[in-house]
């Protein structure tokens, strides 16, 4: 192509030449080597996407790379036929570009657990959302505020906090850390609203068990079960379990009132006041049953540790203020805080697409290499759909399985961590609108490289 | 004076080994039925000795024991047969090799030493406070560092040790179906230890005949009837062990070629042949003859044949394409890397190309024999997501045929900064000739990867619905192909000329390095690091480092040699 403009022509020719070209290339190799990098260091796939593949400077090369590619092939115009095979390569890895793009964009790439025996069809999406929930009697929630959060790109920080205004007051988002090691700790709360928190120990010559129990809300149950027992901290409602129970009733500031009942019995067994340090014996195994500290007022808290990467024990969190309370939100975990008359649920969760039918996992089997532990397969046995659209099939590591536009592979499984005994399989689900302008891609610059290799034979070549 | 009869047994596996070193090209003799019995191990029912070869690699570092310098080396089914028949004799031999320094530091021993006793690691009171410190760690859940990896190494010394003494760890006999047996114990073979009590003399049988066999060797009498009783006491254990269950004994004449195998050690013979058809055509090329290259071709033509029967025998043992793990990748990619040479050869007859071709093959298979506990050369079970699917085949084989073909680009591209250090205008030919070779091979490379990676991509859509992921091996192919991409186009237009060409075949391999060993084993990220792989990191940087060096060294060299003549 020859345009008469000297300007034109001259950036013309620049943008069909190598010095653009192979700068492109060149960066397009270090930007997603970094991307390699990053995954590495955190060991996380999903930071090397937002910091690198999904990142404005990865657009701007594919975008200049989109634009060289088309230069190349338009300057070419009038095309003969020697220039096919040439043009082939190059409209290949526009097609290939331009699908992954259009996969990006819109199509569906997330994850669902389903217990053995139970259904899901809700998949788990990487988006995340900031959902806040408010009730006045404690039954009844309305939404008051819903927003796509992004804050692995753009983290809070106290300076500059994220803040959802509720009515008068607001609360701020100040801290996020993407890999957090959690624990559970208990701390002493001011609401009027908050619950009490025991801590106990259960002893006989076999057993020594020390556990937290902490009410959500105020006089709201709070349960801890040991298979043949089971300990409630609040007002004591027994109804016959065909088990043992103890029921611990916040009294004031010192005391709880304490109810032993035994086993098909409808009778408490015994019954009376204890302080912390205070020992009751329940008759039962000849367990004794220490009450280690007592909070009146009390509710749960997580501790957070930052750490360097991501491994299966860290989740991202981030810390709230509201007021001068400040607490941790667990990514896919509630929180609930009390205000004067009201009460808050939030949550800072994944997305989650509803796929508009069920996936029930009928079985779920791991078998394994003969007289080795060393797993040779994994199979989900599901049903998908409902009724008469209802498909039953197996899935497989490598055979997917199809079913209303969405491919559901299997992915992954939990086992119970102590047992080991299998308890959800794990499959990827997929929708992706860019996949046949991606293979048709592949097949014409797959098409171009045979003809133009074959073509070279034919001239005098850079050898 | 206090001679137990261990320590006899000992002194008769030193001497042993004598007769036994010989026994190398399996001339099946009086005493080695031993090596042939069925063990299931691993996920897989391989020979004794094989079982034993790996083991003492774990816990050695070696195939064959070395019980002081000089000595005769002892095969390590004698070394596995008497540590389990009598763990005493070897508690005080320094069995063990412990490299890593952090982990001698920690348990307050010698830094001097390599190989210690089973008595001086594990009854060690610093052992527990470090098998302490690995448990915690992987409470953690995170990865493991070398340091950690090391004391990985240690607790599997420890176990195997323990495992091996006690008779747990040798399966020998499959377990008959019956209602009492455990759904997941079925397939699971039964041990030494838990033998039937009707099963029990006939291995009894096996240990006494060991002991006089190995006894006979020492005193250097009977051997041949000592070597056939214990034979027959195999055979005997055999068959009732396979009377138990006869559908899940089969494996006779896999576990044969096996040894064999063993035996043979293909690889091993085929970097010999390339050994001497690079030197002789080296001799040939630096006379000037013009006769010998005859001799060349069957060295070469011999040591492919002995490659690729190697492969096949790994086909066949292993039932898949080998192309599972580092040490097979470097067998197959050397394969290709020589098949390349010799096509490329055949077109242009430079003959400098079959010599880049015998030496990169040659030092490839040197690395994969050399260093077993990086590059595991034990044939393994597939990863689940690797299995029963034919694009593993398709995919990963199109992918590193092409790291053959950058493999041989860099040998040339190699011989050609040489020659271009020796003197650019002298040599101007044989650079010439060379620059087509790297071309050439180049040109290969791209055509084989760029299909591979594609075919990657309809694999990962079939199996993951991605048909691109950013997996750092897939991400990293891809920076492969952009580099000599670049470098194919940059030849186009003429940016580089034959020492640009010649160094980019140079420096453009080490992105392959990168994609093929470092993404396991330096980043081990992403979806393609099945397990655990570590070590050789600084070797692999030195290698690279001084290439990149080199190139410099040749650029300069150039540089003042063209300024000379202008």
């Amino acid at each position: 192509m020859k345009f008469q403009n000297k300007h034109i022509q001259k950036f013309w020719k620049f943008s069909t030449s190598f010095q653009l070209g192979i700068p492109i290339i060149v960066s397009i190799a270090v930007l997603i080597a970094t991307g390699t990098i990053i995954e590495a260091k955190y060991n996380d796939a999903y930071a090397a996407r937002r910091l690198i593949y999904e990142s404005w400077m990865m657009y701007l090369t594919m975008g200049l790379l989109i634009y060289n590619l088309t230069i190349v092939v338009v300057d070419r115009w009038p095309w003969k036929l020697n220039h096919y095979p040439f043009i082939c390569v190059h409209a290949g890895i526009i097609l290939l570009v331009m699908g992954g793009y259009v996969t990006q964009k819109y199509g569906v790439d997330g994850s669902i657990a389903v217990n053995i025996k139970g259904k899901n069809n809700y998949v788990q999406m990487p988006q995340t959302d900031m959902v806040i929930y408010a009730t006045f009697d404690g039954d009844r929630y309305t939404k008051m505020f819903e927003q796509e959060v992004d804050f692995y790109k753009h983290p809070p920080t106290p300076e500059k906090p994220f803040v959802i205004k509720l009515g008068e007051t607001s609360v701020n988002v100040i801290d996020y850390v993407p890999y957090a090691r959690l624990s559970k700790k208990t701390v002493v709360s001011t609401s009027a609203q908050a619950g009490s928190s025991i801590k106990f120990q259960l002893m006989n010559a076999n057993v020594k068990q020390v556990e937290t129990i902490t009410q959500t809300r105020k006089d709201k149950a709070g349960q801890f079960n040991l298979g043949p027992a089971q300990v409630t901290l609040g007002p004591v409602d027994h109804k016959d379990l065909k088990k043992n129970e103890i029921f611990l009733t916040p009294k004031d500031n010192d005391n709880v009132i304490y109810t032993v009942f035994h086993r098909d019995n409808p009778k408490p067994f015994k019954t009376g006041l204890m302080k912390i340090g205070d020992v009751v014996s329940t008759g039962w195994m000849a367990l004794e049953f220490r009450l280690l500290d007592y909070l009146p007022k009390a509710t749960e808290e997580w501790d957070v540790i930052r750490t360097e990467a991501l491994t299966p024990l860290t989740s991202s969190a981030i810390q709230i203020t509201r007021g001068a309370d400040k607490h941790w939100i667990v990514l896919n975990d509630l929180l609930k805080i009390f205000g004067t008359s009201e009460a808050y649920l939030m949550t800072y969760q994944n997305r989650r697409l509803d796929l508009g039918f069920p996936i029930e996992l009928k079985n779920f089997k791991v078998s394994r290499y003969q007289g080795s532990t060393k797993a040779m397969a994994y199979e989900s046995e599901v049903t998908v759909g409902t009724d008469s659209k209802a498909q039953s099939a197996t899935i497989s590591m490598n055979e997917p399985l199809k079913y209303n536009n969405y491919t559901i592979y299997q992915a992954s499984f939990q086992e119970d961590e102590v047992t080991r005994e299998l308890v959800a399989s794990i499959f990827s689900v997929n929708y992706d609108p860019g996949r046949w302008i991606k293979y048709l891609g592949s097949l014409i610059m797959s098409f171009g490289i045979v003809w133009l290799f074959y073509q070279k034979r034919k001239r005098k070549t850079a050898v | 004076m206090m001679a137990t009869l261990k320590n006899k047994i000992f002194t008769s596996v030193i001497l042993a080994l004598m007769a036994f070193s010989f026994s190398s090209l399996g001339l099946a003799k009086a005493g080695d039925r031993i090596r042939y019995m069925p063990i299931q191990d691993s996920g897989r029912i391989k020979p004794f000795d094989t079982f034993a070869q790996e083991t003492l690699e774990i816990i050695y570092g070696k195939k064959t024991y070395k019980p002081e310098e000089g000595a005769q080396p002892i095969d390590a089914h004698w070394v596995v047969m008497t540590w389990m028949l009598s763990p005493e004799s070897w508690a005080n031999r320094p069995l063990f090799e412990v490299k890593y320094h952090d982990v001698l530091d920690k348990l307050g021993l010698s830094k001097e030493k390599k190989y210690f006793t089973g008595e001086e690691l594990f009854r060690n009171e610093k052992f527990a406070n470090v098998m302490q410190e690995l448990t915690n760690k992987r409470e953690t859940k995170e990865k493991l560092t070398p340091y950690f990896q090391a004391l990985q190494r240690l607790e599997n010394q420890f176990f195997i040790f323990r495992e091996i003494a006690s008779g747990r760890m040798l399966h020998v006999m499959p377990r008959k179906d019956s209602p009492d047996v455990k759904p997941e114990d079925k397939d699971k073979w039964i041990a030494v230890a838990d033998l039937p009590i009707d099963i029990q003399p006939a291995f009894m049988e096996i240990s006494k005949n060991v002991a006089q066999y190995l006894g006979a060797v020492t005193d250097k009498a009977n051997v041949e009837e000592a070597g056939k009783k214990l034979d027959d006491s195999v055979l005997a254990f055999q068959k009732l062990a396979g009377e138990a269950a006869p559908e899940k004994y089969t494996y006779t004449e896999k576990v044969k070629t096996e040894v064999l195998y063993n035996d043979i050690h293909p690889f091993r013979w085929a970097y010999i042949f390339y050994l001497m058809a690079a030197l002789s055509l080296l001799f040939i090329w630096i006379r000037r003859l013009e006769k010998g290259m005859a001799i060349v071709w069957t060295f070469m033509a011999l040591g492919f044949l002995v490659h690729t029967l190697g492969f096949v025998f790994r086909v066949y043992l292993a039932e898949r394409p080998p192309v599972s793990n580092m040490y097979e990748t470097v067998i197959w990619v050397s394969w290709g890397a020589v098949l390349f040479s010799i096509i490329l050869e055949l077109n242009y007859r430079f003959r400098l190309l079959l010599l880049g071709g015998s030496l990169v093959g040659l030092f490839a298979l040197i690395v994969a024999d050399s260093a077993p506990a990086i590059l595991d050369p034990s044939i393994q079970p597939l990863e689940a997501v690797l299995r029963s699917n034919y694009w593993l085949i398709v995919h990963v084989m199109t992918i590193t045929i092409s790291y053959a073909a950058f493999m041989l680009a860099f040998g040339l591209g190699d011989l050609g900064l040489i020659y271009s250090v020796l003197g650019e205008e002298k040599h101007k030919e044989t650079i010439q000739k060379l620059t087509t070779g790297v071309y050439r091979a180049i040109q290969i490379g791209v055509a084989f990867l760029t299909p591979g990676i594609i075919l990657g991509g309809i694999w990962a859509d079939y199996s993951w619905g991605r048909f691109w992921g950013w997996d750092p091996k897939e991400t990293w192919a891809l920076i492969v192909l952009l580099g000599y991409i670049v470098v194919l186009h940059a030849r186009l237009v003429g940016w580089l000329k034959n020492f640009g060409m010649l160094a980019a075949g140079v420096v453009t391999f080490s992105l392959v390095i990168m994609a093929w060993y470092g993404v396991n084993f330096v980043l081990g990220a992403g979806l393609h690091t099945y397990g655990f792989s570590a070590g050789g990191v600084e070797y692999v940087s030195v290698f690279v480092l001084l290439h990149i060096v080199f190139v410099a060294y040749a650029y300069f060299v150039q540089k003042s040699q063209s300024s000379k003549l202008n």
